[in-house]
């Protein structure tokens, strides 16, 4: 997009005197740290710079996790996760207009509970220690945390003291799932249709049920007030001061090569352009981080990690098909197989993402090589309608912003 | 060998439909080849072509790449005569089989069944840098290894040139031939046909594991057991079709582009999709087996022009097709219906065509007709006494709250 690092201090301190993002982010950093299904190591951009400097700060970092990922490996405690079939629980999608159970196929294994029970057990802890210190409330930002009670309002008195009761109380509030009636099919059958109104949609018995229907194909603002935009509909014109700044109203067409050698090629610290731009989507092989290292979906790979190229660009640079190469440019580096595939734009490097730390030479991760730590897009705020950021997520990276150089290496 | 005279099912995989997805694979694999000396199998698996395929390089005479040229696994019959514009795969006459092809070998064909030290990631590592634990790497017999080969090894790739690459996937199961290679190769007489069904199988008791027939069968489907040395291939699920319930790779296409049914069940899909409408192929009718089951060809997508603009070229060779399935004047003609019907579909005419290869229902696109209904779901025949227990109507299910 055209930004260096002086621009994206610039866009930090203008979108927090603007109120686009809260000042908190830059005033507090953290000290204690729960990750919950979360694998930072693994989704952070600018991973290594990002882990650096906020180990820094960090005197306990516990993890929730169902599996050792990079980054439950560096935590103090990690808190044993139940998994989807261990766990007596419900899961919605907002695009699918059913509800659907997970019956508990087994009991949980070893010591593993599930989500609820772990962060109900922590609760009960704060409140006796709170009790016993004298601690009656924290305050946190704007609200209050009232420790010396926290576990009985997280249970609400012992009314959601189960997985099960909690399940069926959070059925029992939506207005779409049915009452008792349908609590009774859901947990029979294992499923249950939602029927009214939903997030992007009616959910109708003698219709199929289409995502984003209101927006799309009835042009009606939804009827949730965070789905609102300026003008009530699915917007493709973003008109923020950011996006025009940066030419970036409408999504562009990344792939064309009309940009290479152009002004919006990365550049080295020198100004000289990289050779390639690396490009990192969704993998089939898993859910982000989740299932990428399963032995089986494995097998239907390359065993290991993959990093696509174009035939024409492995002759130039010497590399056959399986070759160890190092992606480096001057923020990091990154190991990965080489796999040949006509497919591909000379100048693009490409692997579907999810790899996990574990499984990369030297731990290393191709998030290492992100020259974009935030997207300066997405410090964007104000009364622009759903367009708000919290600053508290992980950054999106800008397709074309990561330039890298690649070699054969040994291994 | 006489002509099969017994009950025939016929199968049909509608490639425009196919998402590549392999959970096809899975439900093979995990019912009957992740045990006992057949981890390294793939009695169905999903390859990209143009490749070598799985394993590199199955074919007679030429391999699956776009040239045809490289490794060749071989076996099938000789002299094989076609009779033109012909599409059930039957052919005038044949030659004797060839039990000369080349056995795959494990590492470099099949590929290893590698494994994982999964339990390095428990351990620290060498340095302390953040946080400094053990990778896991893929392992087999206990040593570090590179793959080599595997099922999907080439997923993706292709042939062609960006933006003009071109790709698509071939699910390939056991073809359960009319005219099976393997049986005419066995000396043991330990491969039969079924009559009730022209399901293939290999008799576990009379295999001596000679392997002919894995050299023989020209799609290289069946695989030999290093562990009881006895050779073994897809069996068609034969518990749950003799009941009535399709073939696991069957049930669990998210993509539905599996069709089953009996040859001569003129109101089945398959029938109307191979014998009436002629649009499903089979794969290599030159092997002269008569496989029983067919393709519907893909389309593919349209090229670009050199300035990125759509063009009416369609990005797969039809050439390459009419290598695959029997003739390009085959192809052709299919392609010409399907495109044909989906036009009607688009003015807003019903095509018998369009819906049957939709396949909306498991019943428009599984008919086995056990018990006088199209199919029936494996929980019907092996009903599970209880679907969902809540916990706290089953002590069993451990913990429970109580923090």
């Amino acid at each position: 997009m055209g930004f260096d690092v002086n621009d994206m201090e610039a866009y930090l301190k203008d979108a927090i005197d603007k109120g686009y993002l809260t000042d908190r982010i830059m005033k507090k950093t953290p000290r204690i740290a729960i990750w919950h299904s979360c694998n930072n190591y693994r989704n952070k951009t600018g991973t290594q710079w990002w882990r650096e400097n906020y180990l820094k700060h960090i005197e306990l970092l516990i993890c929730t996790e169902l599996r050792m990922t990079g980054s439950a490996q560096s935590a103090d405690y990690v808190l044993s996760a139940a998994t989807d079939y261990e766990r007596w629980d419900g899961r919605e999608t907002t695009t699918n207009l059913n509800f659907t159970l997970f019956g508990q196929a087994v009991k949980p294994m070893f010591d593993r509970r599930t989500d609820w029970q772990i962060y109900q057990g922590l609760a009960k802890v704060i409140q006796e220690k709170a009790k016993a210190r004298g601690i009656k409330s924290i305050l946190y930002g704007k609200r209050t945390i009232d420790l010396d009670s926290i576990y009985d309002e997280y249970v609400q008195n012992g009314e959601l003291d189960t997985d099960e009761k909690a399940l069926k109380w959070h059925h029992m509030k939506s207005t779409v799932l049915g009452g008792e009636k349908g609590y009774e099919k859901f947990v029979k059958e294992g499923y249950v249709q939602a029927k009214g109104d939903g997030k992007y949609g009616p959910y109708l018995d003698d219709a199929p049920s289409r995502s984003l229907r209101w927006q799309a194909i009835d042009k009606m603002p939804g009827p949730m007030k965070k789905q609102k935009t300026n003008t009530g509909r699915f917007q493709f014109y973003v008109d923020h001061e950011y996006h025009i700044k940066l030419d970036q109203m409408t999504p562009k067409p990344q792939y064309t090569d009309k940009w290479r050698g152009g002004p919006q090629s990365p550049r080295r610290p020198d100004g000289t352009p990289y050779q390639l731009v690396m490009n990192y989507p969704h993998t089939k092989w898993g859910i982000h981080s989740s299932y990428r290292e399963n032995q089986w979906l494995m097998r239907l790979q390359r065993g290991d990690v993959y990093l696509y190229l174009n035939p024409k660009l492995m002759a130039e640079k010497g590399i056959k098909d399986m070759d160890m190469v190092r992606v480096y440019n001057h923020v990091g580096e990154w190991f990965a197989r080489a796999k040949e595939w006509a497919g591909l734009p000379p100048y693009v490097v490409h692997t579907e993402h999810g790899w996990d730390h574990q499984l990369s030479k030297n731990w290393s991760h191709y998030n290492n090589l992100n020259c974009e730590f935030l997207n300066p897009l997405e410090m964007a705020g104000g009364k622009k309608g759903h367009i708000v950021y919290t600053g508290n997520h992980t950054g999106n990276r800008v397709y074309y912003e990561t330039g890298v150089d690649i070699e054969k290496v040994a291994g | 060998m006489s002509d099969f005279k017994g009950r025939q099912l016929q199968i049909v995989f509608d490639l425009n439909k196919c998402l590549e997805c392999h959970t096809c694979t899975m439900a093979d694999k995990l019912m009957w080849t992740n045990r006992s000396g057949r981890e390294y199998m793939y009695w169905n698996n999903v390859e990209t072509m143009p490749g070598h395929g799985y394993p590199k390089g199955w074919g007679n005479n030429r391999n699956q790449t776009e040239t045809g040229s490289g490794q060749i696994l071989g076996g099938g019959f000789k002299d094989v005569v076609l009779e033109e514009g012909r599409t059930d795969g039957k052919v005038k006459s044949r030659g004797p089989v060839q039990r000369e092809g080349k056995d795959p070998d494990l590492e470099n064909d099949y590929g290893i069944p590698w494994e994982y030290n999964y339990e390095e990631v428990f351990n620290p590592g060498d340095s302390h840098d953040t946080p400094g634990a053990t990778g896991i790497r893929p392992h087999y017999k206990g040593k570090e290894v590179v793959p080599k080969w595997g099922p999907n090894w080439e997923e993706d790739q292709g042939a062609g040139e960006w933006p003009n690459h071109w790709a698509f996937a071939l699910p390939r199961i056991c073809n359960h031939c009319a005219h099976p290679a393997c049986l005419a190769a066995c000396s043991r007489k330990a491969i039969y046909k079924r009559q009730e069904d022209g399901i293939v199988l290999v008799d576990q008791e009379r295999c001596r594991g000679y392997r002919h027939c894995v050299r023989a069968c020209p799609y290289k489907k069946v695989y030999f057991n290093f562990s009881t040395g006895k050779s073994e291939k897809c069996v068609l699920c034969y518990p749950r079709v003799e009941k009535g319930v399709p073939p696991a790779c069957f049930a669990q296409c998210p993509g539905r582009i599996r069709f089953i049914g009996w040859k001569d069940d003129k109101n089945s899909a398959v029938y109307k999709l191979i014998h009436e409408w002629k649009v499903a192929l089979p794969l290599h009718p030159e092997f002269g087996t008569e496989p029983n089951v067919f393709y519907v060809p893909p389309l593919g997508n349209f090229k670009f022009g050199g300035d990125g603009e759509i063009t009416n070229e369609r990005v797969i060779p039809v050439k390459y097709l009419g290598a695959l399935f029997g003739g390009v004047e085959n192809v052709k003609r299919v392609q010409g219906i399907i495109l044909e019907e989906r036009e009607k579909m688009r003015k807003g005419i019903k095509s018998e065509l369009c819906m049957t290869l939709i396949g909306h229902d498991n019943a428009d696109r599984f008919q086995l007709n056990v018990g006088g209904v199209p199919y029936k779901t494996a929980e019907e025949v092996q009903p599970v006494k209880t679907q969902f227990v809540t916990p706290s109507e089953d002590d069993a299910k451990g913990y429970k709250g109580g923090v």
